[in-house]
């Protein structure tokens, strides 16, 4: 049996120079570089030469920009086969749009870059090592394996390396762990996880106290800081929701359009029409069909989404963001600060043994002997000092004078972490009082008597012995008050003899001071503490689940902590067994079994690490889950970029957290997450309402291309005007529905189904076969009536220069521009009529109409208009009935709406019944 | 897929040691795998080539033999004259067959050289002459013995049975095995695909996973490692490879030497040397004969 050690943490000190081939007296520079060219650089970032071109080249091969590319292309040829009609202009726009979405994407992924800069902070530029015996200041990119670095108080460590020497060193390991107590870094040969031994230390801690040497053993990326920087560079967020429906819309538009230009291209050529006349007329027929303004529409309605969030404190970093927080199914939250207030409360000072509150003399008493085992400084109104020492100080202070007790404090006994307690001494009218303050596990062994005020005392006050039955009785106490998610502090004291005195009037050393006084204690109470949950969160949860998004708590809390915060704010109900998971179980389970445990039902994870997230995050997105998860160490960025939407907190977040996320909370708020889920899930209404109404044009546009491929008559509109509409007249419109307040019902359905597509079957038929063929019918019907009514007659043919070719294109325009008048107000509302949520409430809506009215007109009755449209005036009776188009549409599809909730209110009535 | 393939009866671990600090590091691979063997031997091979001075070459087989003594295990050491050239002399150096595994290192030796292409190892790997294990050490601290196995599955017909051999040498010092089947999907088309084609192909993944699963704990029931299955969907398995390394925290990769043949073996042998220069930990690439 192999017996010896198996790595660098199981060593002796002095055996680690021979394992990692070194030496005391460190490193030759011959030595230092074969490994430097071995190993590598120690830096942190990710070599990727052509990173950035890759990343803008990626922007130009998605769907909608290969499409915006091909339309602009498509322009170009028009305005070389036909240069009168201005295509040129439109297809530098579309090029434009293309190029700014582009650069927009770009932008959005340059930011990994900022968060690698803000690692970098964490990181020195040059460090002290010893080499050829000697002590030489190096850059941290040349320390390689093997290197002795030299460690005191302040440094920053760069490198992962086995500590050989330690003088009373203590480490700051925030930066990996989450937590920012301080760590011992020992020597001495360790058991354990090479991440979890207290003889190694990690590149990006800092020293705080203390002074020491330790050896190398990984740089730059193989360290486990490097770890979460590399995976802060490398992972690349998957696709918003929204980016791959539009992907998926974008990819059915264009197969239609690129069909039905094909089709009708074959067929012109089949019934002997020229090259070039087909080439114009697939062209038209594709520009028609792409809607060239909706997808710029879609940036803009994000940006107006994103700065309604910033108003709820949301601050959005990346626009896809807006949208995909209203389309998650779960969110996986922090507790500290984002579920509770990140305060200490004192929620009860209680007898130890009967658990009830104390009060008077008792509870003065228990204060005074916490306040002896504080820290604190008065400041103002205020208390300087660890948070429980404030608390205790504040408490105090209700009657008392906090001050004039502090001059009374002789000696002070700092926390200590391995001890878990701290400690003091008072002395008040000639009485000297030695007090402790800490966990109870650690009073246990040194109490002599517990104070008692009823219950086992049998109701009479004062001491009794701390016997086991009193010490269980305790126990049973505290952990009740754990169960309910509290902190428990155990508060004991005595009075120091004449000798004890003397020992602290000679200044006797603090270690061997208190470890002399800390005996015979008398337990005086325990402190209950609770971080109390934020009053605005059980409600938050509740909108949650009643939009049917689950609410997942993962904290390095205690499970019973955990649990009971979650029970108070909702996210849990019922009893705990089997719905919670610890950090050591979560790090055995599978993938598969951490699915199952989740499908199970375990929403509240405890004792679990910053990496454990990523875990829980690919668990949840196998099965299919949108998930937001939050986060504020540096060590949550890698969770933070690969969940789908990352949250980080504004106030307590980190540089490299925030630089991380998609989203910032200004306020760390958790109600704030929810208030912005609605606000996400209002935007993807909003854009399907638009969509709907930007497609349902595209009929008008297009069937004049049909009807004059098939028959021998007219061409109704040409690209210049099917281009005015979609990239003109459509866009103020659009954006103003994307400005739509939320519908009533919006938190109140579950989150959308994948199986319901932004383009699905309904929204086709309806935008394309009901408002489409309304608008086409009633344009061509006006145009034909100009047409006839000049005295044109079937099979004729005219010139698009032709007077009466131009006043019945102008008048096919305006009704489509006038009847989308119609289409917008309908769109404003699924179920009602779209007046009813009133005109002059959105800005934008007014403006679109004005629009459509004022152009609508000038391509009838403006001159220059008239000129650059290739448009000719009509009579204004005819003008009437364009305008009559808007009742049409409207009225047509208000009939439509009530026809539809007429029969939902059937059908429901109908499930009623056969459910009763 | 074959089922659980027996332990080869002694196999005999030959280090092709050149004296670099990589070498040495990749000693304690060897030792550490000897360690677990019956015989409990090694043989090292090294071929004075005038890279170092034989006094440098003396002391360090040195300490690797104070070593292995501390470990009971017996170093024959053999330093063979340099013929042609070191690939050749180290083919007539290990005897040829199943029994035998090289194990040797992963490092750059030029300039513009990589740290398998255009080595010593990559033309032992290549040679099929007998088993290859070529490491590329990055975190010596490991002292050889890491905890967490990644194990990247190309989809190898015959399931598991080529990594068995080095599985079994490797398994006694290690806790968690991950499993990982990265399903290449062409880069253009994967944002592009429906959720019944992922999930299509994640099952595809998936059950195959299932079947090594299986295959692995059949044959390991000894040392019972904990496996964990993961498939990805991705364009670039080199990069999944390191973000899975970075993840997990995995201390060792283990993947297999192309079995392709030109030009789509270049192509892989250019992926693997992009995987090791930026491995998060360190690298063995194997080939079974």
């Amino acid at each position: 049996m192999n017996t010896q050690p198996r790595q660098i943490q199981f060593l002796e000190p002095h055996d680690v120079f021979v394992h990692l081939h070194t030496r005391e007296q460190g490193l030759s520079q011959a030595e230092v570089r074969e490994r430097l060219r071995h190993i590598g650089p120690n830096s942190f970032e990710v070599p990727d030469r052509s990173r950035w071109l890759k990343s803008l080249l990626r922007q130009f091969t998605n769907f909608f920009a290969l499409l915006l590319l091909i339309s602009s292309l498509l322009c170009g040829i028009a305005h070389r086969i036909n240069p009168g009609e201005n295509m040129d202009i439109l297809g530098w726009a579309i090029l434009g749009v293309a190029l700014l979405n582009a650069l927009f994407s770009f932008f959005q992924e340059y930011r990994a870059e900022r968060a690698m800069a803000a690692l970098k902070a964490f990181l020195p530029q040059t460090v002290e090592v010893r080499r050829e015996n000697g002590i030489a200041r190096v850059p941290a990119t040349e320390v390689v394996p093997g290197d002795i670095l030299l460690l005191a108080e302040g440094n920053k460590i760069t490198a992962d390396a086995r500590v050989i020497r330690s003088e009373s060193l203590q480490v700051n390991n925030a930066l990996l762990t989450g937590e920012a107590n301080p760590c011992r870094l020992v020597a001495g040969p360790v058991a354990g996880r090479l991440e979890e031994s207290e003889n190694i230390a990690f590149a990006g801690a800092s020293v705080l106290r203390g002074s020491g040497e330790a050896v190398v053993f990984a740089t730059g990326l193989r360290t486990e800081f490097g770890k979460v920087a590399h995976l802060s560079q490398t992972i690349r967020r998957t696709d918003s929701p929204l980016e791959r429906e539009t992907s998926r819309m974008v990819r059915i538009l264009t197969v239609i359009a690129c069909c039905m230009g094909l089709v009708f291209f074959l067929y012109g050529v089949v019934i002997g029409r020229s090259l070039w006349v087909n080439l114009v007329f697939m062209m038209g027929i594709i520009v028609a069909n792409v809607p060239e303004g909706l997808l710029p529409t879609f940036t803009l309605s994000l940006v107006m989404g994103s700065l309604r969030m910033a108003r709820k404190n949301v601050l959005v970093k990346s626009l896809n963001a807006v949208e995909a927080l209203g389309a998650v199914h779960v969110i996986c939250s922090d507790k500290t600060g984002t579920i509770t207030q990140n305060r200490l409360h004192i929620a009860g000072i209680v007898d130890p043994l009967s658990g009830e509150p104390l009060s008077g003399e008792e509870r003065s008493r228990l204060l005074t002997c916490a306040l002896t085992a504080s820290e604190v400084r008065v400041a103002g109104n205020d208390y300087l000092g660890d948070p429980l020492d404030r608390e205790i100080a504040r408490a105090y202070g209700e009657n008392r004078e906090v001050a004039a007790f502090l001059q009374t404090i002789s000696r002070s006994f700092p926390f200590d972490l391995e001890k878990k307690r701290a400690a003091g001494i008072s002395s008040q009218s000639g009485q000297y009082q030695f007090a402790v303050k800490g966990a109870y596990e650690s009073l246990r062994p040194m109490l002599a008597s517990v104070a008692a005020t009823g219950g086992l005392s049998g109701g009479a006050k004062g001491t009794r012995a701390a016997d086991q039955v009193a010490l269980a009785r305790v126990e049973e106490v505290a952990a009740a008050a754990a169960a309910q998610g509290h902190r428990v502090i155990a508060v004991a004291s005595r009075v120091l003899n004449g000798q004890e005195v003397k020992s602290v009037a000679l200044g006797t050393e603090d270690a061997a001071l208190q470890e002399q006084l800390e005996r015979e204690l008398v337990l005086a109470g325990l402190l209950i503490l609770e971080d109390p949950v934020r009053p605005e969160v059980p409600a938050a949860v509740a909108k949650c689940h009643a939009a049917g998004i689950e609410v997942m708590l993962i904290t390095g809390d205690h499970p019973r902590t955990a649990w009971a915060v979650a029970r108070k704010c909702g996210i849990v109900t019922g009893e705990a067994e089997g719905r919670f998971l610890t950090g050591d179980i979560l790090a055995g389970l599978t993938m598969q079994g951490l699915q199952d445990e989740i499908t199970r039902g375990v929403r509240v994870f405890a004792r679990s690490t910053p990496e454990q997230k990523m875990k829980i995050v690919a668990a949840l997105k196998a099965l299919e889950k949108v998930v937001a998860m939050t986060g504020d160490g540096v060590n949550d960025a890698p969770a933070l970029k690969a969940a789908d939407v990352g949250i980080a907190m504004g106030l307590q977040g980190t540089d490299v957290a925030r630089e991380s996320a998609q989203i910032i909370l200004l306020d760390d708020n958790f109600a704030s997450i929810v208030d912005g889920v609605e606000e996400g899930r209002t935007v993807y209404d909003n854009i399907r309402k638009f969509t709907s109404y930007v497609l349902a044009s595209n009929v008008p546009e297009m069937l004049p291309y049909l009807l004059f491929i098939l028959f021998p008559i007219p061409l109704a509109l040409g690209v210049i005007h099917i281009l005015s509409i979609d990239l003109g007249t459509d866009i103020v419109p659009s954006m103003g529905l994307g400005q739509e307040p939320p519908e009533k019902d919006v938190m109140n359905h579950p989150p959308r189904s994948e199986k319901q597509p932004l383009l699905s079957h309904g929204l086709l038929v309806h935008s394309y076969l009901f408002l489409g063929l309304l608008e086409g019918a009633w344009s061509l019907f006006l145009f034909f009536l100009v047409l006839v009514g000049g005295g044109w007659h079937f099979g004729m043919e005219l010139t698009p220069a032709d007077p009466l070719h131009r006043s019945a294109t102008g008048i096919a325009l305006a009704s489509i521009l006038l009847m989308q008048i119609g289409n917008l107000i309908g769109r404003r509302s699924h179920s009602g009529s779209g007046l009813d949520r009133g005109l002059l409430n959105n800005f934008l809506i007014l403006a679109g109409i004005s629009i459509q009215v004022v152009f609508s007109w000038a391509v009838l009755y403006s001159p220059p208009v008239q000129k650059i449209m290739g448009t000719g005036p009509v009579p204004l009776q005819l003008y009437g009935l364009a305008w009559l188009g808007i009742l049409v549409i409207f009225g047509a599809d208000y009939l439509r709406k009530r026809i539809v909730a007429h029969r939902q209110r059937k059908n429901h009535a109908a499930q009623e019944s056969c459910a009763a | 897929m074959t089922s659980s393939p027996a332990k080869p009866a002694v196999p005999a671990v030959y280090l092709a040691y050149d004296g670099s600090i990589n070498a040495d590091w990749v000693s304690r691979y060897a030792i550490r795998i000897a360690a677990n063997l019956e015989d409990r031997k090694i043989f090292l091979v090294h071929i004075p080539d005038g890279t170092f001075t034989p006094e440098t070459i003396r002391l360090k087989i040195q300490a690797i033999a104070s070593e292995c003594a501390a470990h009971e295990i017996t170093l024959h050491c053999d330093q063979v004259p340099l013929r042609r050239s070191v690939f050749r002399t180290l083919l007539e150096a290990i005897p040829p067959g199943p029994e035998s595994i090289c194990i040797c290192g992963a490092r750059i030796t030029s300039r513009r050289g990589g740290f398998l292409r255009g080595t010593i190892s990559e033309q032992l790997l290549e040679a099929r002459r007998f088993n290859v294990l070529a490491i590329r050490v990055v975190m010596p601290g490991l002292l050889g013995s890491p905890d967490d196995l990644l194990f990247p599955l190309a989809g190898h017909p015959r399931g598991f049975c080529t990594a068995m051999p080095f599985f079994h040498l490797l398994a006694p010092g290690i806790r968690n095995l991950y499993l990982i089947r990265i399903m290449l999907v062409n880069p253009l088309l994967l944002r592009y695909l429906t959720r019944s084609q992922y999930r299509a192909i994640y099952r595809r993944g998936l059950d195959y996973l299932q079947l090594v699963t299986r295959e692995i704990t059949q044959a390991d029931a000894e040392h019972r490692v904990h496996v964990d299955a993961r498939v990805i969907l991705a364009a670039d398995w080199v990069r999944e490879i390191l973000v899975q390394a970075s993840e997990l925290r995995t201390q060792l990769i283990l993947l297999g030497a192309t079995e392709e043949h030109f030009p789509s073996s270049l192509l892989r042998a250019g992926k693997i040397e992009a995987l090791l220069r930026k491995t998060p930990c360190d690298v063995a690439i194997y080939r079974k004969v």
